[in-house]
């Protein structure tokens, strides 16, 4: 009796119960990216919460930069301390979490605070004039960097 | 047989009224005995607003932020409502901790009430476990992003994943993370308070009030009094008085207040209530290294430090003279809670860039609420409430493709604003083609090829804009100045260059219905060919990029802007 009630209410442990399309999400205009990194939404083409099927959905953001080289490299601005929203401080040229403080540099590498590891990168596709960018939801929390 | 009497052979309520309230009050009725009462009130306050919130509110990660929006903006009295609810759970925070402080200062912990006290720590879990699982269910951004970093804080201890799934519900927050917390907020919480209460109380009536130390037991026999209706008068004068000062401090604030729906693709300077700002400062204060060690170590240092109080300090002497150490270390730990409490939001309003954060957070909530109640929020959830502003798709549009070359100081194309294909705008191109709003700043402007400015008197000049502005399809065109325009323009240099009739190509661009919505809907489509700039055009094609539909709004736009002036561009976004 006790099991069958515990394993109804423990259902969704373990399960993905929101997911959005796999494809890489197109982010913005390859000529918009610069040296310094550009804040964009990242607005999934659809996304799946339990019983509902939505369009158009934000799931987050990514800081987007262009190297002198003409990489283009994409970072979550989930923060992987403990998921507030990064932002990046254009004099200091680093990134800063508003909640606790952490510092990354421009390369996403942890400077201090209390994050144990760097900024989350993001994997980037060039498609003609169009940046592509595939959205994960790390783990917040640990120096590991894993899927949540 | 009475009414009365006739009700009381059938349900005895007169002697349950007696049991009720004829208990007496050892030593006498006493302002001091009032808390542990505004704390059920305030709990029974909250059962009611709750229910009534629930009235309107919807648990859905689609619904919840716009059901909540209509609740506080359109539903009658809806903010008061939910601001008594929001402010009445900081006030049992309060209530709460000043009667335990009372205990505390008094030894009401001590033998025989341990159990009481135990299930005062309890309700204080309960309460705060209320306050964190409403925090979420308006589905705004403060209650989001503050939920993330709770979480966050769970999912970083060893096998804190699973509970993070469990709590949330899955792998990431959304319909089930909210029906969970929904359920446990008005469900599964209010139950168990219900039975702590229920048993709380009745240990009450078995030990009776805690008397002010140092009282002899034959002058408290003596001044005792019967619970009604002296103490139940200083009861309801208490209650009355919390009940008045949640009602003037929401009505102060305007209610509980409703940010911009969640948006995890939003920046956010997500912060903790007001009761978890200790905490947060002092996570923030210590090493990094131990900053979640902190975190998770320092409430149940402070809970397990209540739950063990009555089995540390187990002396039956009352007095809080001689129990200095006990009253000195509470006195610091308050102190310190206070202190750093104090301190966190000194040093938000001593940061600018929090501040300025703040103020676009308001912002975009005044404006999410404003679309929210004049268009209503579009099935796909909270942010897409944003998508109901006028012009939303072609604004965007905008911005992404066109705003570069035709939008301040870097555009290399004619700046296009509020005026575009006005008269003004017109007679401003007439006089200088290649002036810097209008061709400077492309090849062709400064080109031989460059379009020479129009030679004409002044009225000869309105005569031609007249005409030009008449193509765009206007209805307040003066049709006798169109055709002094059609006569100027068709004898004189004009011509040599523009067919204005047709689709003919010329070798400057065919003027038919120039700035109509046909004509910039296929200008946007392809200038390039010949009708338009054939050769000269330096304007990508965006036939491939954008639908028909997206061409047609962008028109719908540049024809809009027309007539507008940049406060009715500044109005569009309030």
């Amino acid at each position: 009796m006790l099991l069958p009630a515990a394993r109804y209410v423990l259902y969704p442990i373990g399960r993905r119960t929101v997911t959005a399309a796999a494809e890489p999400i197109d982010a913005i205009a390859l000529d918009a990216l610069g040296p310094i990194p550009t804040r964009v939404p990242l607005i999934a083409r659809s996304v799946r919460d339990a019983w509902s099927a939505t369009v158009d959905v934000p799931l987050g953001a990514a800081w987007v930069r262009r190297d002198a080289q003409g990489q283009v490299h994409a970072l979550s601005a989930v923060c992987p301390h403990l998921g507030c929203a990064i932002g990046f401080d254009g004099g200091a040229g680093e990134y800063r979490c508003p909640c606790h403080e952490s510092a990354f540099a421009a390369s996403g590498d942890r400077l201090r605070g209390p994050s144990e590891r760097g900024l989350d990168p993001l994997a980037t596709v060039v498609e003609g004039d169009r940046v592509k960018i595939t959205w994960v939801r790390y783990r917040v929390g640990g120096a590991a960097r894993e899927p949540s | 047989m009475s009414m009365r009497g006739w009700l009381d052979d059938r349900t005895g309520y007169r002697r349950a009224w007696r049991v009720a309230l004829e208990q007496p009050v050892l030593g006498g009725a006493s302002f001091a005995y009032v808390m542990g009462s505004v704390v059920v009130f305030l709990l029974a306050l909250q059962a009611t607003t709750g229910a009534l919130l629930s009235f309107y509110y919807s648990p859905s990660a689609t619904d919840a932020w716009a059901s909540v929006a209509y609740l506080e903006d359109e539903v009658t009295l809806g903010w008061f409502i939910r601001g008594l609810h929001h402010h009445g759970a900081s006030a049992l925070v309060i209530a709460l901790g000043l009667h335990m402080l009372q205990v505390i200062v008094w030894g009401g912990y001590k033998k025989p009430r341990e159990m009481s006290w135990w299930l005062g720590v309890l309700l204080l879990l309960l309460i705060l476990a209320f306050a964190l699982t409403g925090d979420l269910l308006p589905w705004d951004q403060g209650g989001y992003w503050a939920s993330k970093v709770r979480i966050g804080y769970v999912a970083a201890t060893p096998g804190g994943a699973q509970v993070q799934a469990g709590v949330q519900a899955g792998n990431d927050f959304g319909n089930l993370t909210l029906t969970r917390f929904h359920a446990l907020h008005v469900l599964v919480l209010p139950a168990v308070t219900l039975a702590l209460v229920a048993v709380r109380m009745l240990l009450h009536r078995k030990h009776g009030v805690t008397t002010r130390w140092g009282r002899g037991a034959a002058e408290l026999t003596r001044a005792t009094q019967p619970y009604w209706p002296h103490q139940a008068f200083r009861d309801a004068i208490s209650m009355a008085l919390a009940l008045a000062a949640l009602i003037a401090w929401t009505v102060h604030t305007g209610g509980a207040g409703l940010g911009a729906p969640a948006d995890p693709s939003a920046s956010f300077d997500a912060r903790p209530a007001w009761f978890e700002r200790s905490l947060f400062q002092l996570v923030r204060m210590v090493p990094s290294s131990v900053e979640a060690l902190v975190a998770l170590l320092a409430p149940l240092v402070g809970g397990g430090a209540l739950i063990m109080l009555p089995l540390i300090d187990r002396g039956p002497d009352r007095s809080p003279r001689r129990r200095a150490w006990l009253i000195a270390l509470v006195a610091a730990g308050v102190g310190g809670i206070a202190a750093l409490t104090v301190m966190s939001y000194r040093a938000d309003a001593a940061d600018p860039d929090f501040v300025q954060g703040q103020a676009a957070s308001a912002k975009l909530a005044r404006r999410a609420r404003a679309l929210a109640k004049e268009h209503g929020v579009p099935a796909a959830g909270g942010t897409a409430v944003y998508t109901t502003a006028p012009f939303y798709r072609a604004r965007t549009l905008w911005a992404a493709s066109c705003a570069g070359c035709h939008e301040g100081d870097e555009r290399k194309g004619p700046a296009i604003g509020p005026g575009y294909n006005g008269r003004a705008w017109i007679r401003g191109f007439l006089q200088a083609p290649s002036g810097d709003a209008y061709f400077g700043r492309t090849k062709l402007g400064k080109s031989d090829e460059a379009m020479p400015v129009a030679e004409a008197t002044p009225a000869e000049l309105d005569d031609l804009v007249e005409l030009i502005y008449a193509e765009t399809g206007a209805a307040d065109v003066d049709p006798a100045r169109v055709a002094r325009g059609a006569a100027l323009f068709d004898n004189g240099p004009c011509a040599d260059c523009h067919e204005r009739t047709g689709v003919e190509p010329s070798s400057g661009p065919n003027l038919a219905g120039r700035g109509s919505i046909a004509h910039l809907t296929a200008l946007v489509a392809d200038a390039g060919v010949a009708r338009f700039f054939g050769a000269h055009d330096e304007m990508p094609r965006f036939a491939d990029e954008l639908g028909p539909a997206d061409l047609r709004m962008l028109a719908e736009w540049l024809i809009w802007l027309r007539d507008a002036t940049p406060d009715d561009l500044q109005r569009l976004d309030p």
